[in-house]
């Protein structure tokens, strides 16, 4: 006969047997029998208030789109994806605060945000909690160095150069800059890019202006860029910035090229009216790829039929990085970290080329096969839309 | 180009003192730290642009458009907000903290709703304006930058001329002296408080719906960075004084676009903020308001 605290013991283990048991049971989420959860958690930060929410906004659809194609066509089993979607304002601290949350709430994965600086401060947290991170437009220097857990489903301004052949060929012998001076990605295109773009070519650089993000009245900059004469203008700025130097320029006179970057994409160029007729800049993609490229004919399709518009850049690029991981997802046919990064890599280093939205793409080797490089689209700004001037290679 | 760049700066001190006489008078007469006023001044613009959207109206009333627009929704926020804030706390300290916040978010709910109904993006405030410039020799100057200098002028006499000589005006003067005693002489506070609002707000909206002509666009977050400029405008010239205002204003821009012209652009915001330091240091009360001793 067992002892009055013996029986105790043996009960107590068996009720901490139970329980365990039971913990194990409440938060394990119920499996397919492919080894993924019935619902995979993906949060989508992205700024969809503040001053990019035209292109947060113009992600998230992107990124709704590809979420309901993926569960729409089986490459996931019985699963399916559950996409959230939180606001960072236009912040980099609530940005940061809401990848915390979302790394603390187990998600299988993070898309977004479009600004470099909030991404700059994501990478290192998803790498740190192995969690795969997925950028799309945000393209400061950084980024990816974050480590494997990073990848850029956007353009990484590496055709640039469209923009820059278009110069040259317009017969322009001299160009001047205008940047913000506090946003990476468009610091870096006045300060490195185009300028050494610009050398290769022969164009001689007579002027380079920096302006904080918040400017909105540029008659200084304009009679200061005007004052060196130059051939061609580019402006790599941001939102209500676009439309403001292009008027401003017009304006006061300026009658040569104007160019920018693709933060004149998602048609933020609209507000200037014919005087930003002509104004070009290269990007991933643009609506009348449709006619070129079959992946995109499909998207644009799909896309209109949902949201009864075109698509822009931006929905392309975040609707591929979607797939991508979808892709991921079930080739992994899991969603820890370590094993959908594997599955990612072999997406990446296959030699048959990522079909998206974006058309025909490959993988950047010199980025660890992370960076995705499309072929790219040069487009003019005329009565409204976007004209394909020129296609890259 | 120092004499285009004299030129930019007149037009964007003018556009400074616009937006923050308006800042002025609110915070001078009825002690309102109004930050819902950078919001006020986007509705402005945001205003126009439904209007000629909707009904396709000239200039002119696209401009009062903008300006009432703005002006009753600052009426809204004083009595939905701030006069029931004014009732409610006998303390004044209790009173100016709880007033800052809900014009936190008064300004809050303005935003939104304009980024919400613009689908967060840019939008133009007066497409059908045909900008048209003018060569004046050395200088260029263009039909709108006109506008705006020619509406500072005309406007801030009006508000000096009113504020010193109407009896409205004198009754503004008593309560910013002392708000205890103007009831006891018969002045309606609160239809005092309601005109002071109207004004502080119209002048936003104005400032707003020709910005948003000049720059060709607004988007529902452009209000942040002048209301840091409005308030180192205010704090430079002094609360409550329009001459004050004027002369900061025009400071700051002409300090502004000294920064372009001759050092890197990338600090032209930074240079407000170092003119109020060294304002502050010399001169606490501004530049042109009185020094004032309160009794311990």
């Amino acid at each position: 006969m067992l002892s009055k605290q013996t029986r105790l013991t043996f009960r107590a283990i068996i009720a901490l047997a139970a329980l365990t048991v039971c913990a194990a049971s409440a938060s394990a989420t119920p499996t397919t029998s492919a080894g993924l959860p019935s619902t995979i958690k993906v949060t989508l930060i992205e700024n969809t208030t503040g001053a990019l929410s035209f292109l947060g906004l113009a992600n998230v659809k992107g990124v709704k789109l590809g979420v309901k194609q993926i569960n729409s066509s089986g490459i996931l089993g019985h699963s399916h994806i559950k996409l959230t979607v939180v606001n960072a304002n236009s912040e980099v601290s609530t940005a940061a605060t809401l990848a915390a949350q979302a790394i603390a709430t187990h998600t299988a994965a993070i898309i977004g945000p479009a600004l470099s600086t909030q991404a700059l401060a994501i990478a290192p947290m998803a790498q740190r909690a192995k969690v795969p991170f997925i950028a799309t437009q945000s393209a400061a220097d950084g980024i990816l160095e974050a480590g494997n857990y990073v990848y850029r489903l956007g353009s990484e301004h590496i055709f640039d150069y469209l923009a820059v052949n278009h110069v040259k060929n317009t017969g322009v012998k001299t160009v001047a800059f205008v940047y913000d001076s506090d946003n990476p990605a468009q610091a870096a295109l006045g300060q490195q890019t185009f300028p050494s773009l610009f050398a290769k070519t022969g164009v001689k650089v007579v002027d380079s202006e920096s302006t904080p993000v918040a400017t909105t009245d540029f008659s200084a900059i304009v009679t200061k860029l005007l004052a060196s004469k130059p051939g061609a203008i580019g402006f790599f700025l941001a939102g209500a910035q676009e439309p403001a130097i292009v008027t401003a320029l017009r304006s006061n006179g300026f009658k040569g090229e104007l160019f920018s970057s693709n933060a004149a994409a998602g048609g933020i160029l609209a507000p200037a009216g014919a005087a930003a007729n002509g104004v070009f800049y290269a990007q991933d993609f643009t609506a009348d790829l449709k006619n070129h490229y079959t992946s995109s004919k499909k998207f644009v399709a799909a896309f209109k039929a949902q949201y009864k518009s075109e698509p822009n850049t931006f929905s392309a690029s975040s609707y591929d990085a979607t797939r991508f991981l979808g892709l991921a997802f079930g080739k992994a046919k899991s969603t820890s970290g370590p094993v959908v990064v594997k599955a990612m890599k072999s997406i990446t280093h296959s030699k048959t080329p990522f079909e998206g939205a974006v058309g025909p793409a490959t993988f950047n080797r010199a980025k660890n096969y992370r960076q995705i490089v499309a072929r790219g689209v040069l487009v003019a700004w005329k009565s409204g839309r976007e004209v394909i001037l020129a296609r890259g290679k | 180009m120092i004499l285009q760049q004299l030129i930019n700066a007149i037009v964007l001190g003018s556009i400074f003192a616009l937006f923050a006489m308006g800042l002025s008078l609110a915070w001078g007469v009825l002690d309102v730290l109004n930050l819902a006023h950078g919001a006020l001044f986007v509705l402005g613009g945001f205003a126009a642009h439904e209007l000629t959207t909707h009904w396709n109206l000239p200039f002119t009333l696209l401009v009062v458009g903008g300006m009432i627009g703005s002006g009753l929704v600052a009426v809204l926020i004083e009595e939905v907000a701030f006069r029931q804030i004014r009732a409610r706390f006998a303390s004044q300290r209790q009173r100016e903290l709880s007033m800052l916040a809900a014009s936190v978010g008064a300004g809050s709910i303005v935003e939104h709703f304009i980024s919400k109904s613009t689908a967060s993006t840019v939008f133009a405030v007066a497409p059908r304006f045909v900008i048209h410039l003018y060569d004046l020799g050395p200088v260029t100057i263009s039909n709108i930058q006109l506008l705006i200098v020619g509406c500072v002028v005309v406007l801030a006499v009006a508000l000096d001329q009113w504020i010193r000589r109407s009896r409205q005006g004198m009754a503004v003067r008593s309560i910013a002296f002392s708000p205890r005693i103007p009831p006891l002489l018969g002045v309606n506070v609160g239809v005092v408080a309601m005109t002071t609002m109207f004004v502080s707000g119209a002048f936003a909206g104005l400032a707003g719906v020709l910005l948003g002509v000049s720059t060709s666009g607004l988007e529902a977050s452009t209000g942040h960075s002048y209301l840091l400029v409005g308030f180192s405008v205010v704090i430079l010239g002094g609360v409550g004084s329009v001459r004050g205002v004027l002369a900061a204003a025009y400071l700051v821009a002409l300090a502004q676009t000294a920064v372009v012209v001759y050092g890197p652009g990338s600090l032209r915001d930074a240079i407000g903020f170092v003119l109020i330091i060294l304002v502050l240091l010399i001169r606490p009360q501004g530049l042109f308001a009185r020094q004032q001793a309160i009794r311990a």
